[in-house]
């Protein structure tokens, strides 16, 4: 039903324009997402030169092997963002839905997982502001914990942003809106989620292998 | 080119009359007017909390309003002026109305995302406004940690969220330029064919683009500490307030040319336009304004010379300041060369062109010594800085966006503007604005402290000096505002181009239909072809004025 | 140029679905393989060497994301021009900051003399009253 003179809107002169704007504009937007993780992951870094040995032993109270579980969920809910990207540009309605289902269900899991670490951390006590108590690392573990907790739901509250985003996808390829002729949606939430994906992919071995 | 076939008289303002037709309009010129609105609104703010504080300090006791008081009207002044006023100031209203009139465009490349950003500004002003009427905030507007995470009993946790969320509305608008600016160029507008003013566009979006999230990032770990006790920035814990320093200056000192890149943009257009000639050296204008761009994020160090920061960081931040001041030098040698054998006229937007070379030369210039480490030990957080950013701040990026208010008011209204009221008023604010700060330098290098609510006596003539020179800056500001309203009605019409300017803003209809050109045109010369196209209206129109006064 | 650019572009997800499928999975396994190694590597004595080794595994994992995945490679190169502008400015930022950090402790200024040392309250002068005249 989608047609591209109605994809195409009044103020673009053709739709190549307009595909190009919008891939532009979420390229842009992930370099200002750069920017902003950039200064939370510095942040970061610096305490860990400043406190090495505090940082290294609070690094290694968090679960490895829940890290490497949730990388590798995250890494292939960016496979199947890249194939609900293909089955969008082939119009593949069945696909399109399937695969995005499955990258939402995988988001889900990785939040799941995630919350089943945050409870660790509250229960062994580790949550800064809540119910914090130094042990033998002295006070600076605080800190670790602090960025350590700053870091994740950071990046937890931008998978939230994606799979409400992606829930939007879902209902307009359900109604039969996205198709050959307007795959841009897909292809830029895609982008979105990959980068999403980067970022965990520094934060996983800075957080918990270093 | 020639816009001859127009149906008249039906314009973006006349499109529709209803509220719903302007709240929920995505046409980038209506929404440069709820903007202009919006950052009107704050400035009178801003600028009502400054003629407080300087009526206070006419005396050296605390006589009108009590310290906390005090601290929190020059929080609210910085607070206001720099988030909610000087950053959106030019981008968001000349930048929006003119971007997409200067390249050819129906409009920008994401209009709902544009409406969007206005909301959000919206949000954040009420955000930061409700601190206030709740009792303000008294942290400075550089929220330096640790008084601000643990010390304050203010409201800093809303004032912060206020300008977290004014981020997000400059990033968008930013976002918005960047992409219209590549992808929505009319047919033959190659890069170097592009206004000045586009290009100090593209500049100042980029700094926002790359500043602005270090900014809502920071704001963030100040937020968990302060709200949620994550200390970090916390030194019992091994934070390191400096840390904070680093990250708000990273955005903050390229704040600085978010106002002002623009604000050269505005007077490479009216410098041209009223010298009737071709802008002098265009590459190198844009290449300087790329360059300032750049730089900017190379020298945030030199806030923080007497903080604990190290003394070798110290001497790179000051080499690399002293470099921001070759492109700088570079626009004002350019602007004067532009002059040089021009056919000056003194037209209201060319008054503010040219107070604004000669103040932000003197404040370029004062920033060089604040760049030396030496020096700055000694007028570091005195009045010498306050005046000296004020010299850049109002004396060069508010003088601009008067100046391009005044110039652009007749295609935004299709009215022109009362000139003699309108020069009266430049003459006021230049005035008014010299009076007001150059005694604080003079104050500053005497060593009076900034943000201080009692002085000594000897400090007193130039405090009055200066309080003095506010009033009449405030006059100034005033006095715009009543004959702009006063023209809507009254002033005669514009005409199409009232300066005989180049640029495809001014080949379209004043005030411009809504999708800015009935056919979208072609561009076959250079933007500042004043010389072989020489338009002798504007000659003729001069004559016709003066006789007329 | 940059028209044409994108036409290619456009096409990468039409012609060659099969391809691109393919192109995907391998990117996801050498993705998983290079998680493992990054897994195994924090599990080896490795001393000083281990921040290097895991910062080159993340790297070249973002890159693999960033290339294949999104479409940089086959991109335009506005594209390139934005990627290379947050690499640049993120590596200003980093490295600036990291300059001041580095180098605080580089100079200390040399201890003063012993009687310096010890406080001693300001003489005052007889003649000037402690609070405002």
């Amino acid at each position: 039903m989608s047609s591209s003179a109605g994809a195409l809107a009044h103020h673009f002169a053709n739709i190549h324009q307009q595909r190009t704007a919008a891939r532009l504009g979420m390229w842009i937007f992930l370099l200002t997402e750069v920017m902003f993780f950039g200064g939370a992951i510095a942040t970061y870094c610096i305490y860990r030169t400043l406190h090495p040995y505090v940082f290294e032993a609070a690094g290694r109270e968090l679960s490895k092997p829940l890290g490497t579980l949730n990388t590798v969920v995250l890494i292939t809910s960016s496979l199947t963002m890249a194939l609900s990207v293909v089955a969008a540009h082939s119009g593949n309605r069945r696909r399109l839905l399937g695969w995005l289902a499955a990258t939402m269900g995988l988001g889900l899991v990785f939040l799941g997982v995630k919350a089943i670490e945050w409870y660790t951390e509250y229960a062994h006590h580790r949550v800064p502001g809540l119910n914090f108590t130094p042990d033998e690392l002295g006070p600076t573990a605080e800190l670790f914990f602090a960025c350590y907790f700053a870091l994740t739901s950071l990046h937890a509250l931008h998978m939230i942003i994606g799979l409400a985003v992606m829930g939007v996808l879902v209902r307009l390829a359900y109604q039969g809106r996205l198709g050959p002729e307007r795959f841009i949606p897909v292809e830029v939430t895609g982008l979105y989620w990959h980068f999403v994906d980067i970022v965990w992919i520094f934060l996983f071995p800075l957080l918990y292998l270093l | 080119m020639k816009m001859s076939a127009i149906e008249p008289r039906t314009d973006y303002l006349n499109a529709g009359y209803s509220v719903r037709s302007w709240l929920l309009t995505q046409d980038h010129k209506r929404i440069a007017l709820l903007y202009l609105l919006a950052i009107t609104c704050m400035f009178f703010i801003g600028g009502a909390a400054a003629v407080l504080f300087r009526l206070d300090l006419m005396t050296p006791d605390a006589d009108l309003v009590q310290s906390e008081t005090y601290n929190k009207l020059f929080t609210m002044h910085g607070v206001i002026m720099v988030f909610f006023f000087l950053i959106p100031s030019i981008p968001a209203v000349l930048g929006n109305f003119l971007l997409p009139l200067m390249i050819g465009a129906r409009d920008l490349a994401f209009p709902k995302l544009n409406l969007l950003s206005w909301y959000v500004f919206i949000a954040g002003g009420a955000f930061t406004i409700w601190a206030i009427v709740h009792g303000g905030v008294d942290t400075g507007w550089t929220f330096y940690t640790p008084y601000t995470s643990t010390y304050s009993n203010t409201h800093v946790m809303s004032t912060a969220l206020g300008v977290f969320i004014v981020g997000f509305s400059s990033i968008l608008t930013a976002l918005n330029f960047l992409v219209t600016i590549h992808t929505m160029r009319a047919p033959g507008l190659t890069w170097f064919r592009l206004p000045l003013f586009v290009w100090t566009m593209y500049a100042t979006s980029l700094v926002i683009m790359l500043g602005t999230p270090v900014l809502s990032i920071v704001i963030f770990l100040v937020a968990l500490e302060r709200g949620l006790g994550f200390g970090i920035f916390d030194p019992a814990l091994g934070g390191d307030p400096l840390l904070f320093q680093h990250l708000f200056w990273f955005y903050s000192h390229p704040a600085v040319y978010i106002m002002v890149l623009p604000a050269m943009g505005v007077i490479s257009e009216l410098v041209t336009c009223f010298a009737r000639k071709r802008v002098f050296g265009y590459h190198f204008i844009v290449l300087a304004s790329l360059g300032i761009a750049v730089l900017g994020f190379l020298v945030w160090g030199h806030h923080m010379f007497v903080s604990g920061q190290s003394v070798y960081a110290g001497m790179v931040f000051s080499i690399l300041s002293f470099l921001v001041a070759v492109p700088s030098a570079i626009k004002v040698f350019n602007w004067t060369a532009t002059l040089y054998g021009g056919q000056i006229g003194y037209e209201t937007p060319m008054l503010y062109a040219l107070g604004f070379v000669g103040l932000f030369t003197i404040g370029g210039l004062t920033g060089l010594f604040l760049a030396t480490t030496a020096v700055d030990v000694h007028v570091h957080d005195t009045y010498f800085v306050v005046a000296h950013f004020h010299y850049i701040m109002v004396g060069g990026a508010v003088m601009a966006y008067l100046g391009g208010i005044h110039y652009w008011w007749p295609k935004i209204t299709g009215r022109m503007y009362p000139e003699w009221w309108a020069r009266l008023s430049a003459l006021m604010i230049f005035v008014g604005f010299n009076l007001t700060f150059f005694p604080q330098f003079i104050l500053g290098y005497l060593g009076m402290p900034r943000r201080y609510h009692v002085y000594p006596e000897e400090f007193q003539m130039l405090n009055v000096l200066s309080s003095a020179g506010a009033s009449i800056l405030g006059v100034g500001y005033l006095l715009p505002m009543a004959y702009f309203t006063w023209s809507l009605w009254y002033s005669p019409l514009a005409g199409d181009n009232p300066w005989g300017a180049t640029g495809l803003e001014w080949q379209t209809t004043s005030p411009p239909p809504t999708e800015n050109f009935p056919v979208i045109p072609t561009v076959v010369t250079e933007p500042y072809d004043y010389e072989t196209n020489s338009d002798q209206t504007i000659t003729v129109r001069r004559q016709g004025e003066f006789a007329h006064e | 140029m940059s028209a044409h650019a994108h036409q290619q572009h456009d096409a990468t997800g039409h012609h060659d679905e099969a391809g691109s499928v393919k192109l995907y999975v391998t990117i996801f396994v050498a993705l998983l393989v290079l998680t493992a190694a990054t897994v195994a590597a924090s599990n080896v004595p490795l001393g000083r060497w281990h921040i290097p080794v895991a910062i080159s595994i993340a790297v070249i994992k973002a890159l693999l994301v960033l290339l294949f995945f999104m479409h940089l490679l086959g991109g335009s190169r506005l594209q390139w021009l934005v990627v290379a502008a947050a690499g640049c400015f993120a590596t200003i930022f980093v490295s600036l900051i990291g300059a001041d950090y580095a180098s605080r402790d580089w100079y200390l200024p040399p201890p003063a003399p012993l009687e310096q040392q010890i406080w001693q309250p300001a003489e005052i002068p007889p003649s000037a009253p402690a609070d405002k005249p």
